[in-house]
């Protein structure tokens, strides 16, 4: 129902920098206070549907995305947060369809998931080495 | 009456779907990616199909300095086939490729 | 009083292995959870340590069942890193691929819910006509199931004019079949029985959980990748979205054949209005900075790749979405309030795919133990 240049508009004050790639795309990064915020005027707005979270590990930080579908446009809002405590606040209850996502984020990148209802692991298997991330870059080979 | 009684007897009368394999064949079409064949004489040994084999399954044999494919690995997508300069490998039909002895899963 | 009934990892129902875990009273499920990771190969992971050309057959590898869904994504992403265009003909191309695997996955889903329900000869029936498809896709691709004919930058192989004849006359015929499929789906008692007014999945909650595919078109929600973010030739063709209000399992079916139908409709347009030109364009294995997203719908969903590159050959990171791993939380919905027997059918109403949702990992492991029944204690049952 948005076109890339209204959702540059719904979201511009609560991020810092936004790059319209296209009709279709646009990315934007954001800081930890201001995300929620961004969420909740996109969800007035009527965006219901989040495609999914990526997390990346960057070398010195780590960049997690979230990627909200506005129909036609795709918004992936970045949150950069430090390797030593990354940490974020949960989504789960602007978006439920969020909490298997963050419990992949938790469990592959150690983010840690503030608020989260069902902190459990998703994929890995319960004897996993406790602090051992698979999507790290220094996570063995 | 069940609703798909009328296919089921039509069905009766009609010729089996399956074939009986392996005493009636069917042939793969023109262009099917079957078992890779290397022809030893047109090979300039540029290895280029070892840098595009996605999974790594050609290997040098050390006797006749030619590529050989190793089949249990192959993945039969045909990119050295594509690669090859002077079409010495090409996708054969064959692919009825299942055997006892380890030496013959390969194609040199 | 509740007890919990374990299902799986080795399935009774499905061929993949998935473990859920059913909280019943009676005969009644009040809770619902499920835990993933029994087919984890890693694939994320080792899409980082290849090349771009080399990962394309390791996506194509994440499903077999839509490999031709997963390679579009990847190979679209890729080409929007690199910022190069795809000629017309290979869009189209990819277009006719896409389609006839939308039209063997359905037909595959549509037998096992057949199956699944225990109506057999239907389940015989529907795959009996995936294979006239199966044919189409071998002849133009080379292979039955894993295609490999999408490639960085355009297709490998030509739909060659001799065969347009073929896949029309195949088209008429699946299009008879379906028909009378769906006359059989909607009216057939049995049918009706297991189906109807089960693993109702309400708007709402498709909407919240954020599901996609069929499983939300089937509660209402008008959701296609295709017609909201057209990719490749889907922009020049026109096709109706299906969409059921009911949330069913009996809507999901209903969903899927008429799929069927639009997909024959999409894919007689594509190879009538095929464009004449060049098959591939030129790329360089190594891509700048730059990141990108891909969006197929695949035939179970929405399918998101996301990826980054960082000037190397390989890339620095890839992330998959695939359509079941967004759909399970809609699970809980449609077991909660329904009976044991429901089950079967509506978890193979999703048309989950696990080996799918679980990629993302290093190992592969039994559960140590679970909170309700270790996996010693399940050795110890089984002995």
């Amino acid at each position: 129902m948005m076109k890339a240049n209204e959702v540059a508009e719904v979201i511009k004050e609560y991020v810092d920098e936004i790059k319209i790639e296209n009709v279709r795309r646009v990315f934007a990064t954001t800081d930890e206070e201001r995300c929620r915020a961004a969420m909740l005027a996109l969800k007035q707005r009527d965006v219901q549907h989040l495609s999914t979270i990526s997390g990346v590990d960057r070398g010195d930080a780590i960049t997690v995305v979230y990627h909200l579908d506005c129909r036609p446009a795709l918004l992936s809002l970045k949150l950069n947060l430090p390797k030593s405590t990354p940490k974020v606040q949960t989504i789960t209850d602007i978006f439920p369809g969020a909490i298997l996502y963050e419990r992949d984020l938790m469990e592959m990148l150690g983010v840690k998931v503030e608020g989260h209802p069902d902190p459990r692991r998703l994929f890995l298997a319960d004897d996993w080495p406790a602090g051992v991330y698979p999507l790290r870059k220094e996570a063995k080979k | 009456m069940p609703r798909i009684l009328p296919q089921v007897l039509r069905n009766l009368f009609r010729r089996p779907a399956t074939v009986k394999y392996p005493y009636v064949r069917v042939e793969p079409p023109e262009g099917y990616r079957g078992r890779p064949s290397i022809d030893k004489e047109r090979c300039i040994r540029c290895w280029l199909c070892i840098r595009t084999c996605p999974v790594r399954a050609i290997t040098v044999n050390k006797e006749t300095k030619k590529p050989s494919i190793w089949l249990g690995r192959c993945v039969f997508c045909g990119e050295c086939a594509e690669a090859c300069p002077t079409r010495a490998i090409i996708m054969t039909r064959e692919f009825e490729l299942a055997t006892y002895d380890i030496q013959q899963a390969k194609s040199e | 009083m509740t007890f919990v009934v374990p299902i799986g990892p080795q399935h009774p129902a499905l061929k993949e292995p998935e473990y859920f875990r059913f909280e019943v009273k009676g005969e009644e499920i009040v809770d619902f959870d499920v835990r993933l990771g029994y087919v984890h190969r890693g694939i994320e992971r080792a899409l980082q340590e290849r090349s771009y050309l080399h990962n394309i057959y390791l996506s194509e590898r994440i499903c077999g069942i839509c490999n031709v869904a997963h390679t579009t994504a990847y190979c679209q992403t890729i080409e929007q890193l690199a910022g190069i265009e795809v000629p017309d003909r290979a869009r189209f191309i990819r277009t006719i691929l896409c389609e006839l695997e939308r039209i063997h996955s359905h037909m595959l889903w549509a037998g096992i819910a057949a199956h699944e329900i225990g109506f057999d000869t239907l389940f015989m029936l529907f795959w009996r006509d995936r294979e006239l498809v199966l044919d189409l896709k071998e002849m133009i691709s080379g292979n039955r199931q894993t295609s490999a004919s999408n490639t960085l930058g355009g297709v490998r192989r030509d739909v060659k004019p001799e065969y347009v004849p073929k896949i029309l006359r195949t088209l008429e015929k699946l299009e008879k079949a379906t028909e009378q499929y769906i006359n059989i789906c909607t009216s057939d008692r049995t049918i009706l029985a297991r189906c109807a007014g089960i693993g109702v999945l309400p708007k709402d909650d498709a909407k919240k959980l954020c599901a996609v595919g069929p499983t939300t078109r089937a509660s209402g929600v008008d959701i296609d990748i295709r017609r909201d973010d057209p990719y490749d030739a889907y922009g020049q063709i026109s096709f109706d979205v299906i969409t059921e209000p009911d949330g069913d399992v009996l809507a999901k079916v209903i969903v899927r054949l008429r799929e069927i139908l639009e997909s024959i409709h999409i894919t007689r347009q594509a190879v009538k209005a095929l464009p004449k030109g060049p098959l591939r364009a030129k790329i360089t294995p190594k891509i700048e900075p730059n990141e990108a997203i891909g969006r197929v719908e695949a035939p179970r969903g929405e399918l998101l790749y996301y990826a980054i590159s960082n000037g190397t050959d390989k890339p620095e990171r890839v992330r998959v979405r695939t359509p079941t791993y967004a759909n399970i939380p809609s699970f809980k919905p449609m077991f909660v309030g329904g009976t044991v027997a429901e089950i079967p059918i509506v978890l193979a109403s999703i048309d989950p795919c696990f080996a799918c949702t679980d990629r993302v990992a290093l190992v592969d492991s039994h559960t140590g133990k679970t909170r309700v029944l270790s996996f010693k204690e399940l050795r110890r049952w089984k002995g």
